[in-house]
């Protein structure tokens, strides 16, 4: 089957008790029930095939969590349509369980206090694995995490580096065909981050898995994903490659350029017209130091060599606006603006 | 199905000996169930140091009352504890990973957190049970019905628990204080429901039928002049239970919220 | 740690103290439905051996320590005392030392062991409120019976009461640090509910217990939570006697709550060994 999932006009929203400030409105509030409606994902709809990887962004609040409960079964959609490996999640939860992985980055284990080990043979037991497929898998994970000492201590006294390492090995035990990655590197060292993103990377391509992260960290995106789903108040902004998310957004690239000593006001005026001419803005020109901006992707070689040819350039630096940037300032934008 | 079984015994057989390493927590959960089964009995102690039988049972009897409870609630404690982290669990979104596992979530969940309290309550149940049929110099066939009530009780208990404990997927509260209802109702059969108002009394042998593996069971076996039909109440309640128990389970489920987005 | 803490003025004191109460008291009124379940099942608890008094007292009323008109109001009243005196300490308490949180109230420029008294003041204050209520139904069942015998009865009482909480909450303390010595600090303040159910002469006045189990209570300080104050109120300790049970309280109430500032000293001493 060429479809993993399938998302079409998914919305979920939810009841909130209203509470009145003070102690005398938290008596109140014995008696009383207002209520009022959360809208959290909002008529959502994408569909993704087998074996891509998927970013899913958004800040807190924007519905990324509550996308992914949806999509494994443990929260029920308000409404829309909605399968997963050509079954509908929460009403056909078990089966679909069998075929696909979860990752929770900060949530604990049901079972906490059972060694690591242990963990392991029952989640064989339970999902089913057959002697070759977990033997691959297991020992992997053991190796390429640097699991062997924690084997024999209860989850509950891992740190989270070490949780999350065991926590990602769990879930791809039994090669599922999909893998729901929920905030899997948050409050990680950067060392443990990147064996984490390798390591999805390496599982990925050997079994070809679908895979779908949900995460504050865009360098897991950039490094593991081809495709972003980007989420702002329950709503899809964004819905393509990571190249076209930077064509569509980051429309700014920037030349600094240090100067040996300052350039005149005549030098810079005709400066100015010939780096307009290239397609290029001359933002800045502060004592020994000058910035071009640009938008067009080849102007920068030309735009480069006529600030060489021109000036007493002792430094030169080329800056792409990067992605975080890029997001941040989508957040920032007053939602008319938002394309 | 067997597959199935041999995956909750693991669980439960992984998680009981994890449970086993706290030596200090084993011993001082069989201890302090001890006391408070003790402390129930310091009671039987004052009342019948002033008087000679409670609603026409005699002290053996009540305590054979007593010993069916508490070993009912051994068995509960021992098999099915999990039920008592649900409301802490909703409140704070934590049954997501229960969820992602390609199994039965009530099932898979209530054998998974084995309380060690369950010994004590365990040991004194079968000790004053044992005792008690031993000095009434019960019937033979008190012995093999004891297992069956114990069962079926423990059943029945653990039923109403879940249909209870579903209840937090609604009303939200952090603790399993609504628990402590089904609780409290099978600590109040530890005497003869007799003593109870009628209403009272024929909520514990329907609503919620512990008088089914408990007072109807011993009456009859006490020569109550009660029907041996009642010996079928137990089974029956156990069944209504884990019926109506699921149910009630998944209706919670279809109102779970989780947390964060 | 401690030889840190910045000091407060007695009002500077006074006003954290204050603060504390009134979020505790919100923080009490937080969940509709636990509040009434709280209630119902406290319910349940009291009523079964009301229910077995009751039985047994229509079986045969002679030959009782105590006529029925002075048993069913004594039951009445214990229960509301004992309501009142519900503490969520164990519940706060146990789970702050378990995760560790303890430390940073350790640190707070308030003595610990009182602030927590203060918190268990609002709890008790909720639990009197809603005892109040009972005991309003007593009324309406028992008559002019459930009154206090006098009004030296009932001042004495109300001393009586307020020593019979410093008591509980001394050994509530005491108890729940058992929380820094176990995994499941359960097991340690379950202990303190089967004690204080047997001694506390909750279930039944002192006068009707068998001789040993009255000689053992005697020695501890659960009779003085419950079965002294009650006393007090139906006038069965006046005068110089009712003085003497107070004077007894009192000295409870001290010794407890040294004896829990020692313990806490060893166990603070056990959460740094095993701190990290």
């Amino acid at each position: 089957m060429e479809t993993a999932l399938q998302v079409e006009n998914l919305s979920k929203s939810y009841q909130r008790r209203l509470r009145a400030p003070g102690l005398l409105g938290a008596f109140k509030g014995l008696f009383s029930s207002a209520k009022e409606e959360v809208k959290a994902v909002k008529d959502l709809s994408f569909t993704i095939r087998r074996g891509e990887k998927v970013g899913l962004i958004g800040e807190n609040g924007a519905g990324k969590s509550t996308t992914l409960k949806m999509l494994t079964g443990i929260l029920t959609p308000t409404s829309g349509k909605l399968e997963v490996l050509g079954r509908v999640p929460w009403k056909e939860r078990q089966h679909l369980a069998l075929n696909i992985g979860v990752v929770f980055g900060q949530r604990p284990q049901l079972l906490w206090d059972i060694p690591v080990r242990e963990t392991f043979r029952l989640l064989k037991t339970m999902y089913r694995v057959p002697d070759e497929i977990y033997q691959t898998t297991y020992n992997e994970a053991v190796a390429r995490l640097g699991l062997e000492k924690l084997l024999g201590t209860p989850v509950r006294q891992l740190s989270l580096g070490q949780r999350m390492r065991c926590d990602l090995a769990a879930a791809l035990l039994h090669a599922p065909a999909v893998v729901f990655l929920d905030e899997p590197t948050i409050g990680l060292d950067l060392s443990v981050k990147e064996q984490v993103r390798e390591y999805i990377a390496d599982m990925q391509e050997r079994f070809g898995t679908t895979l779908l992260i949900t995460t504050h960290d865009l360098k897991d995106i950039t490094e593991t994903c081809d495709r972003l789903l980007l989420l702002d108040k329950g709503s899809l902004l964004f819905d393509g490659s990571i190249r076209d998310f930077e064509r569509k957004y980051a429309s700014d690239r920037r030349i600094v350029a240090e100067l040996h000593k300052p350039v005149g006001l005549e030098e810079l005026a005709g400066l100015t017209k010939e780096v307009t001419k290239l397609g290029g803005v001359l933002k800045e020109s502060e004592g020994r130091r000058i910035v071009v901006e640009h938008k067009e992707e080849g102007a920068a070689p030309a735009l480069t060599q006529l600030l060489l040819a021109r000036l007493p350039v002792v430094d030169l630096n080329l800056e792409k606006t990067d992605i975080e940037t890029i997001v941040t300032r989508i957040y920032r934008q007053t939602p008319e603006k938002k394309a | 199905m067997r597959a199935t079984l041999e995956l909750y015994w693991q669980a439960f057989s992984a998680a009981l000996q994890a449970k086993f390493e706290y030596r200090v927590d084993f011993f001082l959960g069989v201890v302090t169930s001890c006391m408070l089964q003790s402390a129930a009995l310091a009671f039987l102690f004052v009342v019948f140091h002033q008087t000679p039988a409670l609603g026409g049972w005699s002290p053996e009897q009540v305590v054979l009352l007593f010993g069916v409870a508490a070993t009912t609630l051994g068995v509960s404690e021992l098999f099915f504890n999990h039920i008592w982290m649900v409301p802490y669990y909703v409140v704070m979104g934590e049954l997501d990973r229960l969820l992602t596992y390609p199994v039965r979530s009530l099932p898979f969940l209530l054998v998974t957190r084995p309380e060690l309290h369950a010994f004590g309550n365990l040991t004194m149940g079968l000790a004053l049970s044992i005792g008690a049929l031993y000095k009434l110099q019960a019937p033979w066939f008190a012995w093999v019905l004891l297992p069956m009530l114990v069962l079926c009780g423990g059943i029945v208990y653990t039923g109403a628990l879940v249909i209870f404990g579903s209840l937090s997927f609604k009303f939200l509260g952090p603790t399993a204080m609504h628990l402590m209802i089904p609780h409290s109702l099978l600590q109040a059969t530890r005497y003869p429901l007799g003593i109870y108002p009628g209403w009272f009394q024929y909520s514990l042998m329907i609503l919620v039928p512990y008088g089914a593996f408990n007072y109807l069971p011993a009456g009859f076996l006490l020569g109550k002049a009660l029907s041996p039909w009642l010996m079928l109440a137990a089974p029956t309640a156990a069944v209504v239970f884990l019926f109506a128990a699921q149910k009630t389970w998944d209706w919670g489920l279809s109102k779970y919220e989780s947390t964060g987005s | 740690m401690r030889d840190l803490q910045p000091q407060l003025t007695p009002l500077e004191s006074l006003r954290s103290y204050t603060s504390l109460f009134l979020r505790s008291a919100k923080a009490g009124f937080a969940y509709q439905a636990s509040t009434f379940t709280e209630i119902l099942t406290a319910a349940f608890i009291y009523a079964v051996p009301m229910l077995v008094w009751r039985q047994v007292y229509a079986q045969d009323p002679t030959g009782m320590p105590l006529s029925k008109e002075h048993m069913f109001p004594y039951l009445l009243l214990a229960c509301c005392v004992n309501y009142s005196l519900s503490m969520g300490v164990e519940f706060r308490l146990g789970n702050r030392i378990r995760s560790g949180l303890i430390a940073t109230d350790l640190l707070k420029p308030v003595d610990f062991q009182v602030s927590q008294g203060v918190i268990c003041i609002s709890d008790s204050v909720f639990h009197a409120l809603l005892g109040l209520s009972v005991f309003f139904c007593g009324f309406l069942f028992l008559g002019p019976a459930v009154f206090p015998a006098s009004a030296s009865s009932f001042l004495m009482f109300l001393a009586s009461f307020a020593l019979a909480f410093l008591i509980q909450y001394g050994i509530c303390f005491i108890f729940v640090q058992g929380a820094f010595y176990t995994y499941s600090g359960y097991g340690i303040f379950a202990a303190r509910g089967a004690l204080h159910q047997t001694f506390s002469g909750l279930s039944a006045p002192l006068a009707f217990y068998p001789p040993f189990l009255k000689s053992a209570g005697d020695w501890l300080p659960f009779q003085h939570a419950i079965h002294t104050p009650v006393s007090i109120y139906m006038g069965w300790a006046e005068g110089a006697q009712a003085l003497h049970l107070l004077g007894q309280q009192a000295i409870w109430a001290v010794g407890l709550y040294f004896l829990g500032k020692l313990l806490l000293v060893g166990s603070l001493k056990q959460l740094e060994v095993q701190g990290g």
